[in-house]
């Protein structure tokens, strides 16, 4: 299952991504910045937190998946 | 595994971010395709009428019919909504360019009405992200649930996301 909660406040969109195998929430990053592009919302990355992303190489979750 | 990124977002001209979409096109070129091509502007009016019929009756707002200046006289352009309190009984147009771009109409007239004019381009700027999110979550397969409390600052909007 993949969650994704959005707290959106104040021109700010913090992105909570949850049950992503690897390096899947980057790419469901991109797809979600490009489309917000594509319907005319300008985004700068304030802040991304690469590091919980990267650590573990998505081990859990590919165990979790019978990967 | 699980990812925290923090946005910046602002209302600009609808555009497609190459960069992002050559990312995409290495896993999911008709998804890329797909985005470069589609005509966004449909999709943008839809969201800008959820997201006034979304503020109308909170923050003391109401959905209005027309703006006028400080002399009473109505505009006569194109607009798309109106939201109006009364702080700001002239009104706060909103408009859709045929590109796709959101933008106001409104008599700044009074330091009275500017802060109104602000206090309402963002709550509306709030709502009208939290409609698009909404969408693209939709557009990505995603079952969405939007919720929103009043906060100091005016709206905070909660979107939950799933899918298998």
């Amino acid at each position: 299952m993949k969650r994704v909660h959005i707290v959106i406040e104040a021109g700010k969109v913090n992105l909570d991504f949850n049950g992503f195998p690897g390096d899947a929430c980057s790419s469901e990053e991109n797809m979600i910045r490009a489309l917000y592009g594509k319907m005319g919302v300008e985004t700068d990355v304030e802040y991304s937190d690469n590091k919980r992303e990267t650590e573990f190489k998505g081990a859990a979750e590919r165990e979790r998946n019978g990967q | 595994m699980s990812k925290i990124v923090i946005l910046d977002a602002h209302l600009g001209a609808p555009k497609i971010i190459d960069d992002l979409l050559q990312r995409i096109a290495v896993q999911d070129p008709s998804l890329a395709e797909w985005i470069r091509q589609f005509d966004p502007v449909p999709i943008i009016r839809e969201c800008v009428e959820n997201a006034l019929n979304r503020l109308d009756g909170t923050s003391g707002i109401r959905k209005g019919a027309a703006v006028m200046d400080y002399y009473g006289k109505t505009y006569t352009g194109r607009l798309d909504g109106v939201l109006r309190t009364a702080k700001l009984p002239n009104g706060l147009g909103i408009k859709i360019t045929g590109q796709g771009v959101v933008e106001f109409v409104a008599d700044k007239y009074e330091p009275d009405w500017r802060e109104e004019i602000e206090r309402l381009r963002g709550l509306f700027t709030d709502s009208l992200l939290a409609e698009i999110t909404s969408s693209i979550l939709q557009v990505l397969g995603y079952e969405v649930e939007i919720r929103s409390t009043n906060t100091q600052e005016g709206i905070a909007y909660s979107l939950e996301g799933v899918k298998q």
